[in-house]
């Protein structure tokens, strides 16, 4: 006789949606890190020149 | 942050800008200036078309002529990065130029020694007339020397005051960008003014000649 564990459906779902959560605020982190730290500038620097031609 | 020279971007520099007549003379056969000295204050610039919500470049509140001819940087500041569509240029309204030759029969033009004051703004007979500044107060345009504000859009006009006194110096007007400006990493702005053959003789009543010059052609890149 096999002794087998059966895991309930609403227990997987929870886990699901554990998972899902973990996954989605890991991105949101990451977003955060890098438009507030190593991005690109925003800003650039102009040189106003004047010319006779 | 790097400056990138405006000679490493020939092809997109190609892309900006016009022209725009701004005096009333009338030389014919002119000679190119030597010299060209301007004196500018400020430079501002608009994501949009009708100057509005403009961003300061750079200010100074008490600048020197200098000459355009040798490319002189009037000033250096940042810029968010977008696209632009109108530039905005505080100057003195008078530009002090001498020619490299001779010109004329009437010995009013002596090269490389008579000085031509060029006043850019000025009434031409249609008195009231002003200049906007980007803060909507006004500047009246005088036969004087007055510091006046120049607009560039891209919804400004190939002619300038030869036709309009006031069209390049009010934000409703302007003269012509002939194409918006992408701001997207450090960069130069040139702004011209071109006498090139237009300095020469002229006269009044036919009889006295003084040295004058054309209106410049003028344009950004």
């Amino acid at each position: 006789m096999t002794n087998s564990k059966t895991i309930a459906p609403r227990a997987l779902l929870a886990l699901a949606g554990l998972l899902f959560t973990m996954s989605l605020t890991s991105c949101q982190k990451k977003e955060k890190t890098s438009s507030a730290g190593g991005g690109a500038s925003s800003q650039s620097v102009l040189q106003v020149k004047g010319a006779a031609r | 942050m790097n400056t990138i020279k405006i000679s490493r971007f020939g092809a997109w520099v190609g892309a900006v800008l016009l022209t725009a007549p701004v005096a009333m003379a009338n030389i014919t056969n002119g000679v190119n200036p030597n010299y060209v000295k301007v004196k500018v204050y400020e430079v501002q610039a608009s994501q949009n078309d009708n100057c509005s919500n403009p961003v300061r470049i750079f200010s100074n509140a008490n600048p020197a002529y200098v000459d355009a001819a040798h490319s002189p940087t009037f000033g250096a500041g940042s810029l968010p990065q977008g696209t632009y569509r109108c530039f905005m240029l505080k100057m003195d309204d008078h530009i002090i130029s001498q020619p490299s030759v001779d010109q004329g029969q009437h010995g009013a033009c002596v090269g490389n020694q008579t000085v031509v004051t060029q006043d850019i703004a000025a009434p031409h007979g249609s008195p009231g007339i002003y200049s906007q500044a980007p803060d909507g107060s006004h500047i009246p345009i005088t036969d004087g020397e007055e510091i006046v504000w120049l607009y560039w859009r891209t919804g400004g006009s190939i002619g300038g005051p030869n036709q309009d006194p006031d069209m390049s110096f009010v934000p409703t007007k302007g003269m012509l960008l002939a194409a918006p400006v992408t701001v997207s990493g450090d960069r130069d702005l040139t702004f011209v003014f071109n006498f090139d053959g237009k300095e020469g003789e002229d006269t009044n009543d036919g009889t006295h000649y003084y040295c004058s010059a054309d209106a410049p052609v003028m344009s950004v890149r």
